[in-house]
């Protein structure tokens, strides 16, 4: 599924470049980089605080890395503001579900597709033939992945109201009504059981597949993780220890002590 | 959208009241004396001032205690443009929307660094600035000091068979309706609804490529056009400005309106209207010296009785729409 890795940074996807981030002198991240390629799925893993929420928060641009380069699709994604990344192709869920709680399933979904139709106000003030159609394509959007999500019994239900797994699936939906390039997801199998988990890694690949998107997957769920995902990285204190494929990276010392608790290397 | 989030059954309902209570607006200025038509004319207007604070603080959730700056700026901007400028009093309102939208949208760009309490707490210090502002020697040309403005009556135009207070009531009546089909279009479109994402989870809704600072100065400006307008029809319905007719209370008055009529329901600005024009009165009726503290008790019991304003207490019935514009948590 992985593209040719020999294609290079310059056709990577993603990029990041030697990424640090400190909080009042804790380094949450230190001299971090990788690429990703197109169609990649990507696990990344390390125990709490390893850094993984940080990582994604400096994607998702709510933290400016204190040095270091980060690039999507060749551009210079730290020169984006907030609201570009998704336009840049970006898309994310949140570890502790940032869903819209008192927004109907239907409503939390179209709000995904905001970037991706434009519109302007005083269009929608007057309810002009251009917000009626922006409105009729947001609507398709929505409903073509509350289908495709089976989400379509609840689509008008406050999404605050439905159990933590579906709550994770309206915001895998709204996360991909985005139209992302590259899918940010925060733990998705949390609080899932195993066969929920398995359900969800068997609907990652083929919603990778379908869209030809990367997948950057953090998650403690290890079945999940190594099952679905071309290559792994682990993070241990803000730094990588480990870059390759599941097989070799589950029989890395080094990682076995980062979860075991052993003597660092 | 209203098909998925609001049940059909409500949503009949909702149509009939709808027109019920037009037919009744447009009959009442006839059946009632022409004092009456003038409070009712009041009580439309403070309602248009309403419906833009719910704009603000029920859909994109942020709040005002200054909001009656806006609706002085709206009546002494169509004051001033009729008594010095001699324009017509019909192109007052759109001048005033534009003025506050103007003002609105640039005190909304220092308020995107204040939330909740403390927002509320800058725009209050706005509503006690006013008055002295409006006295300010500088402007005293233009606003008369303290002696404000005196305006004439507008009578009906193409000699309608009306009397004067009953076509300011027509007039207003069909501004207010306009105003309120723009604020249901917005309520109801990719614009609303990113307002709402704001409200509900603004982290996530960043994360939704939604322009925060925009969407929050856009509609601060939205919001005062609204208070603008309102103010404007007063100043013309009145037929007078004077900087004490808006003081703080004003900016009070409103959002004391906006709560009893439901935060986040669009139509309960018409009962927070009649609450400002009518529930003084109500208590001055009872007791004049205990007036005040009646129209506190008022006050505690309706909040008691429906702690949701109008509008939760018409959607715990079902009669009204659910979470979508419901109030934040």
């Amino acid at each position: 599924m992985a593209a040719a890795a020999d294609n290079g940074k310059a056709t990577a996807l993603l990029s990041v470049d030697d990424v640090a981030v400190t909080f009042g002198g804790i380094s949450a991240l230190n001299g971090l980089s990788f690429d990703m390629q197109r169609g990649e799925i990507l696990g990344l893993i390390g125990p709490n605080g390893s850094g993984k929420t940080t990582l994604f928060n400096c994607l998702s641009r709510f933290y400016t890395p204190s040095s270091g380069q980060i690039r999507i699709s060749g551009r210079d994604l730290l020169g984006l503001r907030i609201s570009n990344v998704a336009r840049c192709g970006v898309g994310r869920t949140f570890q502790n579900v940032a869903a819209f709680a008192g927004l109907s399933v239907l409503d939390n979904v179209r709000i995904g597709a905001h970037a991706r139709v434009g519109g302007h106000v005083i269009a929608d003030a007057l309810r002009l033939p251009r917000a009626r159609r922006a409105e009729q394509a947001i609507n398709a959007i929505a409903e073509a992945l509350i289908d495709e999500l089976a989400l379509g019994d609840v689509a008008s239900t406050p999404v605050g109201a439905l159990p933590l797994p579906r709550q994770k699936r309206v915001e895998l939906a709204r996360a991909l009504a985005t139209d992302p390039q590259l899918l940010l997801l925060d733990e998705p199998a949390g609080g899932l059981n195993h066969e929920e988990a398995v359900e969800l890694g068997a609907l990652i690949q083929s919603i990778c597949d379908a869209r030809g998107i990367s997948v950057l997957l953090a998650e403690h769920h290890m079945g999940l993780v190594m099952s679905i995902s071309d290559r792994v990285i682990v993070l241990s204190f803000g730094r990588k220890i480990a870059d390759g494929p599941p097989a070799a990276v589950q029989n890395d010392a080094r990682v076995i002590e980062a979860y075991l608790g052993g003597r660092a290397a | 959208m209203s098909a998925v989030t609001q049940s059909a059954g409500s949503a009949r309902i909702a149509a009939y009241a709808g027109v019920a209570a037009l037919a009744l607006s447009l009959a009442l200025p006839f059946a009632v004396s022409g004092f009456v038509v003038f409070q009712l004319t009041q009580v439309m207007i403070f309602a248009i001032a309403i419906l833009g604070l719910n704009l603000l603080t029920g859909i994109s959730g942020q709040f005002s205690l200054g909001h009656g700056a806006f609706f002085a700026l709206g009546a002494y901007a169509a004051a001033i443009a009729i008594d010095s400028f001699g324009l017509h009093y019909g192109l007052t309102l759109p001048l005033a929307a534009m003025i506050c939208f103007l003002v609105g949208f640039l005190f909304g760009l220092p308020a995107l660094r204040l939330e909740g309490i403390y927002l509320a707490l800058a725009t209050f210090a706005l509503a006690l600035a006013t008055p002295p502002l409006l006295k300010f020697s500088l402007v005293e040309g233009w606003t008369g000091s303290v002696q404000g403005v005196f305006l004439a009556k507008p009578s009906p135009p193409f000699g309608l068979p009306l009397s004067d207070d009953q076509w300011l009531y027509l007039l207003t009546l069909v501004v207010g309706l306009a105003l309120y089909r723009v604020a249901r279009n917005l309520l109801d479109s990719r614009t609303g609804r990113a307002l709402i994402a704001i409200r509900e989870h603004p982290i996530a809704a960043g994360a939704m490529g939604i322009d925060l600072p925009a969407y929050k100065t856009l509609i601060f400006g939205i919001s005062a056009a609204y208070a603008g307008v309102a103010g404007a029809l007063s100043a013309i319905v009145v037929q007078f400005v004077a900087p004490d007719s808006f003081a703080f209370w004003l900016s009070i008055a409103l959002f004391v309106g906006l709560v009893v009529g439901g935060v986040g329901w669009l139509p309960g600005a018409l009962l927070g209207g009649a609450f400002i024009v009518f529930a003084p009165n109500i208590a001055e009726g009872i007791s004049k010296g205990l007036s005040g503290a009646l129209y506190g008790i008022i006050l505690v019991v309706l909040i008691y009785l429906m702690p949701a304003g109008a509008g939760g207490l018409l959607r715990r019935l079902g009669l009204a729409q659910g979470p979508r514009t419901g109030r934040s948590s």
